[in-house]
């Protein structure tokens, strides 16, 4: 049952997002040529309209399936709490890039991996505080020094 | 004399280096569970492309045959397969594990992979030039066609749901449309950011819809499963002997023909190759009824098959620039990184480079039968690593390499992007796989198709109109309408074993 929910739900985002990419996002962010035979918005056009079609079907056919399940739409729901991991996770990634312009490379993955190695539950403190600080010193090391990557300076110099 | 020249080439003592540390990765990669092959190429490639053509084709192609060897040690050890082509070893293998012949079922497997390694590269040798010769006959209108069946094998590939995963492949090729349009540079879904002017970084793509999304299904097990320390077997000191791998010798050759046709044929891959030569094998062999017992032929079957799917699965990659699976498509994407342009042309404009493909994978497999012997004792080690402490140092490496592909932040921004994409795709059932080969294809699909269409004023019966366009038309309809056939043929017979097993538990 909640397996046709899950099918209804993504069925109708995608169609709604390729609706959207259609309508708004073709005509605002595709330099058209004017005279253009087949021009730039023509396979874009075809492959949102194609996949648009193919999620309205999915969802439509899922939809008729309810009916087997003596199912209906009300008993959809959505709870954001089985997200909250997944969202703290991203959200790590995303404050690694925004600090690592301050602190630098080197510092800024060493915290990052021990957040992470905390936050996918490894026990032991100092265990993980080694671990963060020969794993990200190492990979430094290997990309800034021998693989010559040049990664922006923090306020250390490093 | 190009050859020579080629040969010559991997005296150097960097390529050998390139080499071990390509199978040594590619290993690692194989044999933890949760790292697929492709993620393991994936997350390599950022490191390649700073490394030499030659080094970074042998780090490549060493980490392609040790991946698909890699997934048997976790297979035979914890029961766990690191790739979906080891499956089929995890019968016979862990089996045998448990009768305390760890060691035995290791090396098998490891001289089977590399016995059919060979096999697969001498198929590759005789077909590709072959198939090269026919496809510089070939316009926009036969490329299309070609790339027409790239896609029909994502019917094959698509699992459960053919209509998923022809949702999943739109996704894929919108998300190619991104960046300068091919024929006439007008931009495209930039949104006035420079640094999509080139379409999207390959590699954002490719990290954040296998590796991170798979580190965000991970962590949906919750911390106490991640935190848990796998159970392996002890390895003992029972070794394999000569005879008993002589004796496997008609069993390693049949399953490694089938293995590199199935690697050539689009869309099937490994795990079908390596269950394809089980079976065959159970049925040719004498004493059946010790298959799934710790068989020494069910483990040699299916690891020669699957390591010789590596050489089959080059051939359309590198003589049409078609990708017959997930791990080749990110090759095709690795290659085209390292300026080489798989197709036909490929053999005509720059030999030396097949050359180089073609001699770093036999090398690779001298160094996978040393690296992989020496090694088997800290196999055991390896698979023991808890996901707790293994998927934030991934998380890392995908932070880095990505970063080091372009050298900017806003790459890092998409992988992260492109990661959720993937977890929302797989937690809702979408295949990821037809995303990615839609995605490697979809400027070359889109390019030949517009220059087919505007070549004279038939329209789109340009495509019928040449044979061998209509024949690859057809024959995509055709093998996808197959693909369909099987994939719900196997879908009935897994529903009628369930029912099957549910009547049995009733009447207990």
């Amino acid at each position: 049952m909640k397996k046709v929910h899950h099918e209804i739900v993504s069925g109708s985002v995608i169609t709604i997002i390729c609706a959207l990419i259609y309508f708004i996002l073709i005509p605002t962010q595709v330099k058209l040529k004017p005279n253009a035979e087949l021009g730039p918005e023509f396979f874009p056009k075809l492959v949102v309209a194609t996949t648009g079609i193919l999620s309205f079907a999915h969802t439509m056919i899922q939809l008729r399936s309810l009916k087997a399940y003596n199912a209906s739409l009300k008993d959809i729901s959505f709870s954001i709490k089985g997200y909250i991991d997944h969202i703290i996770f991203i959200a790590l990634g995303f404050a690694f890039l925004l600090v690592v312009e301050y602190l630098g490379f080197p510092i800024t993955v060493v915290l990052l991996l021990i957040a992470l190695l905390f936050f996918f539950g490894s026990k032991g403190i100092a265990k993980n505080i080694v671990i963060a600080v020969i794993y990200g010193v190492s990979l430094w090391y290997l990309f800034n020094v021998i693989l010559k990557i040049s990664f922006p300076p923090g306020i250390f110099g490093i | 004399m190009e050859f020579m020249q080629v040969l010559s080439s991997f005296a150097d003592v960097s390529v050998w280096v390139s080499l071990i540390l390509g199978v040594i990765v590619g290993i690692i990669g194989g044999a933890l569970p949760g790292i697929s092959p492709s993620m393991t190429i994936a997350l390599m490639l950022p490191v390649t492309l700073y490394l030499p053509g030659v080094d970074a084709i042998a780090s490549l192609m060493g980490a392609y045959q040790g991946a698909m060897y890699g997934g048997s040690i976790s297979a035979i050890l914890i029961n766990t397969p690191g790739t979906a082509s080891a499956a089929a070893t995890a019968i016979d293998g862990y089996e045998l594990a448990k009768k305390g012949k760890a060691k035995k079922a290791l090396l098998m497997s490891l001289y089977s992979s590399v016995a059919g390694g060979v096999i697969g590269i001498i198929i590759l040798l005789f077909s590709a030039q072959f198939l090269a010769k026919i496809a510089l006959k070939f316009g926009p209108p036969e490329y299309f066609g070609l790339m027409m069946l790239s896609m029909a094998l994502i019917a094959g590939i698509s699992g459960k749901s053919l209509m998923k995963g022809l949702i999943s492949a739109g996704l894929g090729l919108f998300f190619a449309t991104i960046g300068l349009d091919p024929i006439y540079g007008s931009t495209r879904f930039t949104f006035g950011n420079i640094n999509l002017f080139d379409g999207v970084n390959t590699l954002s793509v490719f990290i954040g819809i296998f590796a991170l999304s798979e580190i965000m299904m991970q962590l949906s097990l919750g911390r106490t499963e991640l935190n848990k320390k796998p159970e392996t077997l002890l390895m003992d000191k029972d070794t394999l002997t000569i005879k008993e791998f002589f004796a496997e010798k008609m069993n390693i050759l049949y399953a490694s023909i089938i293995g590199a046709f199935i690697g050539i044929l689009p869309g099937i891959g490994g795990s079908t190759a390596s269950f394809v030569a089980y079976a065959f094998e159970q049925k040719r062999s004498k004493h059946p009824e010790e298959f799934g017992k710790g068989s020494l032929a069910g483990i040699a079957a299916p690891e020669a098959a699957n390591n010789a799917v590596c050489g089959g699965a080059l051939v359309p990659m590198l003589t049409l620039g078609v990708p017959g699976d997930v791990v080749t498509a990110i090759l095709v994407g690795a290659l085209i990184a390292h300026g080489i342009k798989p197709g036909p042309l490929l053999f005509v404009e720059n030999i030396a480079s097949v050359y180089s493909i073609y001699i770093a994978l036999f090398f690779s497999l001298i160094v996978l039968s040393a690296v992989g012997h020496l090694g088997i004792n800290a196999s055991a080690t390896i698979v023991k690593l808890r996901k707790s402490i293994l998927l934030p140092l991934v998380f890392v490496i995908c932070i880095v390499g990505t970063y080091s592909s372009g050298g900017s932040y806003f790459d890092v921004y998409a992988m992260l992007f492109f990661g959720v994409v993937g977890f929302l795709l797989r937690k809702y059932g979408y295949p990821l796989s037809p995303l990615i080969i839609a995605f490697v294809v979809g400027g070359m699909l889109e390019s030949n198709l517009r220059r087919s269409l505007l070549l004279d004023d038939s329209g789109a019966m340009i495509f019928f109109t040449r044979p061998l366009s209509a024949f690859l038309l057809v024959a995509s309809v055709v093998f996808m309408a197959f693909m369909v056939h099987s994939n719900q043929k196997e879908k009935k017979a897994a529903e009628a074993k369930k029912e099957e097993v549910a009547d049995e538990d009733d009447l207990a």
